[in-house]
């Protein structure tokens, strides 16, 4: 992945999460549609893992091989999926830890 | 108002409002001090949330300035009263704190769930009254008023009444019952001012975990006969542990509270500068 | 709102421009194509307007306002054990309601029909070993909450000046909830359930000047028997229900009204 201008260095030059500020709207459907898809397959996945393996009950030898390949890759996948949609960034939404206002003392 | 109070307004009126003097341009409607109702009809310039968030012009502005107002005259009244000096504040209880509960109740209720599920309750041999079982014990919450039926001991027997004593043991526990929820009771009534955490008032944080421990001690003098403590002791131990325990308590915030009290007092000076 | 859509983007010029990676790109193609199919966050943004339409402005929390301590959500959870208390009796009140269902108060029979119901309802009834493990697992951490929910606002001073009238009415509601415990405690109707009867008895009766009176009309005579768990049933299900969610009502409405007390 090409490094990107938008911050893909910090301060101290330490290789950091690559960010994309996109537009309030779109990062909204970016939210929106990721989070759907990656509910979907991770419950999705569970469902088709469990369906191969009998409800864990199956040894190992008799599981339904694809099946299970399957399900785990549905997992992942939407794990992907939430794990990418991270990147995006509405504009003036700050950088999460990189925010100052909590100040460690008392007041 | 001081100056203090002055810039402390403006800093919270930006806090959230977004940029309050870089987009205050022509304004053309009506200001909620220059005459006229200042009631803005919602109609189809409705400003959507996030200009209602810049709070810049139309209803949000007004609805800002009203509330902002709203707060100023609360809190220069508050400044002006004599009645106390650091007077009761509260956190709104919506929405802060309900939000916050349901999400951590929600919590506490999985947690029931969980401990149905994997403890579940013990159902005994049917009653028979001509049977009186080895450990006759009410539910854990009963305890300490069980364990003030036994205090047979500290009923005083009377010289007058020729060694007899006024109230059968009985009668004595059930009163101490009533005597130690109207210790519970009076507590506001005895105990006034804005002080709030413990190390303020040593002596009723003392007096607070001597109840406590006493509420434990006498939990267990009610089920002794399940206590490996010789009854005697045990009955001692009754009376004595609260007292070392509020007098520990008592001693650790005393030696808190000097530097504790630096930090409590710059605080309240913020919150309530004296006039 | 007004009909005119507000930001309508031109998504694919701005995508050409942004100097996105390959990956990105189909992502964001992919979910703005899905966009345009199922308006999904229109209407979430409709629910977004109408939610800070309802709070026109949200009032900053005390410690916000006066940048008060910010580790004060430490405490938080111990400011949580009210309401805590409060979805425990919900939890109770559902779980024991449904119990409801199956229970019968009669002392009739050996052993005694309350006892059967008891046993049919851990054995035989579907859910039903579950259903009395909700109801005593939520009454005891009701309890249990109720003493720490005491405990926290003697230790925040949250009793005081202003407040008082709300501590006597918490005293009223934890003895209330102690008296719901102990009448459920009896229900069963076995050993434990019949001897702390007994002790209930002999202690109503050790009551100066009222005594018998109050053990009548409690436990419906001096000793136990199908008059003392009716009573205990009729407390247990119809009277306590009715006074301890009024008394709670009350007791919540006057902390919604005086706020929390909060720590300085």
């Amino acid at each position: 992945m090409a490094p990107d201008t938008d911050d893909a260095t910090d301060s101290e030059g330490e290789t950091r999460a690559r960010e994309v500020e996109v537009p309030l709207r779109l990062y909204k459907v970016v939210t929106v549609f990721s989070t759907m898809f990656a509910v979907a397959f991770v419950v999705g996945g569970f469902i088709v893992l469990d369906t191969a393996t009998q409800r864990a009950s199956l040894s190992l030898s008799e599981l339904d091989l694809p099946l299970a390949v399957l399900g785990v890759g549905m997992i992942a996948a939407g794990a992907f999926v939430y794990a990418f949609s991270t990147r995006f960034r509405a504009e003036g939404m700050g950088k999460p830890k990189d925010d100052a206002d909590e100040h460690s003392d008392n007041g | 108002m001081t100056d203090n109070e002055q810039t402390d307004n403006t800093g919270e009126a930006q806090a959230d409002g977004g940029s309050d003097s870089a987009e205050s341009g022509p304004r053309q409607d009506p200001r909620p001090d220059g005459g006229g109702t200042g009631i803005v009809p919602p109609d189809d310039e409705t400003p959507t949330w996030s200009e209602r968030k810049q709070r810049t012009q139309g209803l949000s502005r007004l609805t800002y300035e009203y509330f902002e107002r709203a707060r100023s005259e609360d809190q220069d009244l508050r400044q002006e009263s004599s009645y106390v000096e650091r007077d009761v504040l509260a956190f709104p209880t919506w929405p802060h704190e309900m939000i916050r509960n349901l999400s951590l109740t929600s919590f506490f209720v999985g947690m029931i769930i969980f401990l149905a599920a994997t403890l579940p309750p013990h159902l005994g041999p049917p009653a028979d009254p001509s049977s009186t079982p080895a450990v006759i014990l009410p539910d854990w919450y009963l305890y300490w008023s069980f364990g003030l039926l036994k205090l047979g001991p500290l009923n005083p027997e009377l010289a007058i009444l020729g060694g007899e004593k006024l109230l059968a043991d009985r009668t004595y526990g059930v009163m101490a019952n009533v005597v130690i929820v109207g210790i519970i009771a009076i507590v506001p009534f005895l105990n006034k001012g804005s002080a709030r955490r413990p190390v303020e008032q040593p002596f009723w944080a003392a007096f607070g975990m001597a109840g406590l421990a006493f509420a434990w001690t006498i939990s267990a003098l009610s089920i002794k006969n399940l206590v490996p403590i010789d009854a005697h002791l045990l009955f001692d131990l009754t009376f004595l542990l609260p007292v070392v325990v509020g007098t520990i308590t008592y001693a650790v915030l005393k030696s808190m509270r000097e530097g504790y009290m630096f930090d409590l007092n710059r605080r309240y000076y913020r919150l309530r500068p004296p006039k | 709102m007004s009909i005119e859509r507000k930001d309508d983007y031109d998504h694919g010029e701005w995508m050409r421009e942004k100097n996105l990676t390959p990956v990105e790109t189909t992502f964001l193609t992919a979910l703005i194509w899905m966009d345009k199919r199922f308006r999904i966050v229109d209407y979430l943004e409709i629910l977004e307007t109408l939610y800070y339409r309802v709070n026109l402005q949200m009032p900053k929390s005390h410690t916000e306002q006066y940048n008060l301590d910010n580790k004060f959500w430490y405490w938080y959870p111990l400011y949580a054990l009210g309401s805590f208390s409060t979805i425990a009796y919900v939890v109770a009140a559902v779980s024991g309601a449904l119990l409801g269902f199956y229970y019968a108060p009669a002392t009739t029979g050996d052993p005694s029909s309350a006892y059967n119901q008891l046993a049919f309802i851990m054995t035989d009834l579907n859910f039903g070993f579950m259903l009395r493990s909700l109801h005593r697992w939520s009454a005891q951490v009701m309890v249990a909450a109720v003493f720490l929910h005491m405990l926290r606002v003697y230790f925040t001073g949250a009793y005081k000046e202003p407040r008082e009238l709300n501590w006597i009415i918490g005293i009223i509601l934890i003895s209330l909830t102690m008296v719901f415990g102990y009448t459920g405690y009896l229900l069963p109707w076995d050993q434990l359930a019949f001897w702390a009867g007994q002790i209930g008895v002999e202690m109503s009766l050790s009551i100066p000047l009222a005594g018998e009176w109050v053990a009548q009309l409690v436990f419906g005579g001096f000793s136990l028997g199908q008059a003392t768990l009716q009573r205990m049933y009729i407390l247990h299900v119809f009277f306590l229900p009715f006074v301890v969610t009024t008394i709670i009502g009350v007791h919540i409405a006057i902390v919604w009204i005086q706020g929390i007390a909060e720590p300085h």
